[in-house]
């Protein structure tokens, strides 16, 4: 019998996967990689789209509409300034309220966020910044001391050095470890009761847990509330000082069910108010009136797209297998070589078209918006004046023409999404918070149908959006 | 230089694979077919090679990332290639049961990445008509993949089975 002319076993092939199972963990490292290598793959399909691709057209909404649009997004904009700054309770009169897009959200994985990266130089606040921020009453995190560092934590280059950032309530990577919140639970006829709020473990199902109860015997009695959680404060936090009777989140308990009166406890938690992941905006204060207009000023431009890079691109449509069904080669008119980032908003003029999905040098894929199974953070704009523009997490369910049905993760309340427009909540620096997606026409619980253009019926001239290098945006 | 045409050639057949899944009623998992090639009819050193330029290729045209295509398609190459010292991986019967093993699996291996990474991937069935249409139609593109060039260059020769003579 003669010798096998195949490796049974490919440990080279093994190792791969290896490989692509902690690529797939940290992408970081490899997704240089691929860029550059994605960028050269595309070339034969640049040089397709160079001889038969359509060359920039009319733009598929009219003038008037986008006009319309960007005047309502403005609009929704300075309804968010105002509800957003209401000074809560807990907050000296002599503090100023800053409003500031979030620009980025970081944390260990999808779900998780733990850091806020704000539209905002950290330097500028200086030490006149209190360390709370909030939104809409409610404690959110702690602002760092100092911006984003010139390197992140692989040793490359930060792109958002010098921003200001956010640590939740529930990061427990601080330079100090976790900050513990002192917190006083409303148990309702039974009283209330002090506690310490820490971060809870990645396998619990709320992010905060209750710790170091005041009365554990009238802990061990609450049963699920709702029950609201309340900033105490200390006397003399090492840590600074925190404004007493801000809102936290609502209480749950985990344990065991034994009838409606009965449970064994075995955790208690809370359930934040606002869920991170979808955040727009938050609030920072400041002792200063002047330094707050300053701020305030430079924190938050009318126009989205402002103050960053736009790049002509021209478009060629691309059947895909799968649930996507199609996707959009964009090629860079001007600049060959003008690299391109994943995950940038591709836009004409003030509305969203989609997303660059595979992105390198002078070219990328898009992936339309409305594709299924791509989650998105959006701003929910009513349509009344007196409602505050709501964010939400949704996943793009189906597309039919230029209908596209999302479900929410939560429902939005049903008088909000009546009439409303529906606006990104950005997902990244290169995708702002407040682009133009289109009116939402019919709503049915958690699903809600949004009229979109479909950019199959008119190749639509469209712009790369790219934020400007540095911390400060403008 | 086969392996650099192989490079930029790769995203043109899941391109191929778009184009037929429009025009075709049942769609014909040219993925499973690519697998096929790789698992069956390539010497297995020059797999991962491959396997990385054809992940690259899925990677640019649908959603998820490079090491996220190189799973979903590694996983079933990997299995595959043992296989061959067991069945006689020239015999349609084999390559059709296997075909439709991978029509079921690639998406399914897709989707659970996808929502381990974090990352979008819309949950495709291929119904029992993609799967027949898999079935019958997988094991010829995939005769036409591993014979073209430039994978041509990478055939395996034909494995020794217990029991068969040299």
């Amino acid at each position: 019998m003669g010798s096998r002319t195949h490796q049974p076993f490919p440990v080279a092939l093994y190792a791969g996967l290896v490989v692509a199972l902690l690529g797939l963990v940290r992408p970081g490292p490899l997704r240089a990689v691929e860029s550059v290598a994605a960028s050269v793959a595309l070339l034969p399909l640049r040089a397709w789209a160079a001889v038969v691709g359509p060359r920039p057209g009319a733009a598929a909404a009219p003038a008037e509409a986008r006009e319309l649009a960007g005047e309502r997004v403005t609009a929704a904009l300075r309804q968010l300034e105002r509800a957003a700054s209401r000074r809560p309770a807990a907050i000296p009169v002599d503090w100023w309220p800053v409003v500031a897009r979030v620009v980025d959200r970081r944390g260990p994985g999808e779900g998780r966020t733990e850091r806020l990266v704000l539209d905002l130089p950290r330097a500028m606040l200086g030490p006149r910044a209190l360390d709370s921020v909030t939104r809409d009453g409610t404690l959110l995190g702690f602002l760092d001391p100092h911006g984003l560092p010139p390197t992140d934590a692989d040793g490359r280059p930060e792109p958002l050095a010098g921003l200001a950032q956010v640590r939740l309530v529930d990061d427990a990577g601080g330079p100090f470890g976790p900050r513990r919140v002192p917190v006083r639970v409303d148990a309702g006829e039974r009283g209330s009761f002090e506690a310490l709020v820490e971060p809870a473990a990645p396998i619990d199902r709320w992010p905060l847990r209750l710790a170091m109860l005041g009365d554990p015997y009238l802990a061990a009695e609450v049963r699920q509330g709702p029950f609201a959680v309340w900033t105490s404060g200390l006397e003399d936090d090492p840590l600074g000082a925190l404004p007493v009777g801000l809102r936290l989140g609502t209480l749950r308990v985990f344990g065991y069910r034994d009838g409606p009166e009965r449970a064994l406890v075995i955790g208690l938690y809370v359930e934040p108010d606002q869920r991170a992941d979808a955040l727009a905006f938050v609030v920072l204060w400041v002792a200063d009136r002047a330094l707050a207009q300053r701020a305030q000023r430079a924190a938050l431009d009318a126009r989205p797209l402002a103050g960053g890079r736009l790049d002509e691109v021209q478009l060629l449509r691309l059947d895909v297998a799968g649930a996507t069904r199609e996707r959009w080669l964009a090629t860079c008119a001007g600049a060959v070589l003008r690299p391109l980032p994943r995950g940038a908003a591709v836009v004409d003029g003030e509305r969203l078209l989609g997303v660059l999905d595979a992105a390198g040098l002078g070219s990328g894929v898009v992936a339309a918006f409305g594709q299924p199974g791509r989650r998105w953070s959006l701003t929910l704009v009513p349509a009344t004046a007196e409602r505050a523009p709501v964010e939400l997490r949704a996943r793009c369910v189906a597309r039919d023409g230029d209908l596209v049905t999302l479900a929410a993760d939560e429902p939005p309340p049903v008088e909000l999404t009546r009439g409303a427009q529906l606006a990104t909540g950005g997902d990244g620096p290169d995708l702002p918070a407040f682009v133009w997606i289109g009116p939402v026409l019919a709503t049915d619980g958690a699903r809600f149908v949004v009229r979109h253009v479909d950019p199959l019926r008119q190749p639509p001239q469209a712009w790369v959006h790219t934020r400007a290098a540095g911390g400060a945006a403008r | 230089m086969a392996l650099v045409l192989w490079f930029v050639l790769a995203p043109l057949w899941f391109l191929l694979d778009g184009w037929l899944a429009a025009q075709l009623p049942v769609r014909c998992d040219l993925a499973a077919a690519l697998c096929l090639t790789l698992g069956f009819a390539t010497r297995a050193s020059a797999v991962p090679a491959l396997l990385a330029c054809g992940a690259l290729g899925r990677a640019a045209l649908e959603d998820g990332d490079l090491s996220l295509h190189f799973l979903a398609l590694g996983i079933p190459v990997a299995v595959l290639l043992p296989a061959r010292s067991l069945f006689d991986e020239r015999s349609f019967v084999v390559r059709a049961v296997a075909c439709g093993a991978l029509a079921l699996a690639v998406p399914r291996l897709t989707v659970a990445f996808a929502e381990l990474s974090g990352q979008s991937a819309a949950p495709v069935s291929p119904g029992l008509g993609g799967v027949l249409a898999t079935m019958v139609l997988g094991p010829l593109a995939a005769r036409g993949l591993g014979r073209l060039p430039p994978l041509r260059t990478f055939r395996a020769d034909r494995p020794l089975r217990p029991g068969v003579a040299p």
